[in-house]
């Protein structure tokens, strides 16, 4: 008997899928990859979401991670996840933390998540509520201390920009301090809001060069104790990367399409007509679509074509 | 040396596929595939068994030498533990 590497391509059917249950939020942060605050016209219904739910159930998809907008927002979400739960699905939700009262960590602390990933962007009251318009500091930090009372993995994801990277050790030791045990932070991304406020978001890279020698600094000072994942890639590499390495987790959009991925902008087929195994056969080529290869081919030399991204353009696919 | 019991990690899935079974840590995100014989390991891990216990319950239903069986769970296990799967 042996254990061994197969790549998603062997796979009949997904293992992970990434749901955007929602492009409604109740923040306006200025880096917002979607531009998040009101829904879609056309969002999935509750009976829409439960029945897709469902298809995950039937075919086995192993692992989910709700995400938005601002997924506790969706009408469907409780009875979406005691019925992704109740057949042993492992999930992570990323959410922006901002309704996570003590009621509702509780909830979540007995469906046992997997993680929930709070988004965190400042070590200062000040920084915090520019990026996350709306935002408050102190029920975020708040959100923390519940879910860890109740002993929830709590993942907290971090952008740095112009002006909160140089927070970023400070930052990271209260995290460390209020329990969070894994950290995932990257770059802004030239899409939705970040794009319109580009001037604001994005750091320059001599404050990225620090920013990484302080993440390198951070991960050895936490060894153990939490994890600090972060790339040294800039966005063009990334990207040449995703093409070499394409990401095994489809995105379902709120309006139902299958998006490749994030810094994308074709979508290849909506769960509202076309059945997983076809969506996933369809995932699996798209990869090695033309088109697909000329975008990214063409964002590696200009990163402002990623602002196309927020887009839903079809991908034909025999 | 006493009895050894083994414990895999707590996110790990398993799922049958048509060229064998799927072993899926979601907290990596890694994946890797065994056989039906390998799931039966993973599972009986799982229980809570040792490894003595996984030894003698696969020889009483396979056909093969006991010692042979023994190497092919060392060594199964090895590899659950270079890619890892097992907690410390």
């Amino acid at each position: 008997m042996e254990l061994n590497s197969i790549t998603y391509e062997d796979l009949e059917y997904p293992l992970y899928m990434i749901w955007q249950l929602t492009n409604r939020c109740n923040l306006e942060c200025i880096h917002c990859l979607w531009a998040s605050h009101e829904p879609y016209p056309d969002e999935l219904s509750v009976d829409e979401v439960l029945k897709f739910g469902k298809e995950l159930v039937d075919h086995q998809v192993l692992y989910v991670t709700l995400s938005g907008g601002e997924p506790l927002l969706h009408p469907a979400f409780w009875k979406l996840v005691e019925l992704l739960r109740s057949h042993d699905v492992e999930l992570k939700i990323e959410t922006n933390g901002q309704l996570i009262s003590k009621s509702v960590a509780k909830r979540l602390a007995e469906l046992d998540f997997k993680a929930v990933q709070v988004s965190f962007d400042g070590a200062s009251k000040e920084t915090y509520e520019k990026m996350r318009v709306r935002g408050s500091y102190e029920k975020v930090i708040e959100a923390i201390k519940n879910l860890v009372e109740y002993g929830v993995n709590v993942e907290v994801v971090f952008v740095p920009t112009k002006f909160n990277i140089e927070e970023t050790g400070k930052l990271i030791d209260l995290l460390a301090s209020l329990g969070v045990r894994t950290l995932y932070t990257a770059r802004p991304i030239y899409m939705g809001r970040a794009a319109l406020n580009w001037s604001i978001v994005n750091p320059t890279e001599e404050q990225i060069a620090k920013y990484i020698e302080i993440l390198e600094k951070k991960e050895k000072e936490y060894q153990g104790k939490m994890r600090i994942i972060y790339s040294k890639l800039s966005p063009a590499e990334e990207l040449a990367y995703t093409l070499q390495h394409p990401t095994p987790a489809p995105i379902v959009t709120a309006n139902g399409y299958i998006r490749l991925a994030n810094s994308l902008p074709f979508v290849i087929g909506n769960v509202r007509k076309d059945d997983l195994k076809t969506l996933w056969e369809r995932y699996k080529k798209a990869w090695r679509h033309p088109q697909v290869i000329d975008f990214i081919n063409s964002a590696i030399k200009d990163y402002r074509l990623l602002a196309k991204s927020i887009e839903f353009i079809p991908l034909s696919i025999e | 040396m006493g009895v050894v019991y083994l414990e895999l990690k707590r996110r790990i899935k398993l799922k049958d596929e048509k060229f064998g079974v799927v072993v899926f840590d979601t907290e990596t995100e890694k994946v890797f595939v065994t056989n039906q014989v390998g799931k039966e390991i993973i599972n009986k891990i799982k229980e809570g068994k040792s490894i003595d216990q996984i030894i003698e319950e696969l020889s009483n239903e396979y056909e093969g030498e006991k010692e042979q069986i023994r190497n092919d769970v060392y060594e199964f296990i090895d590899q659950l533990k270079k890619m890892d799967l097992l907690k410390e």
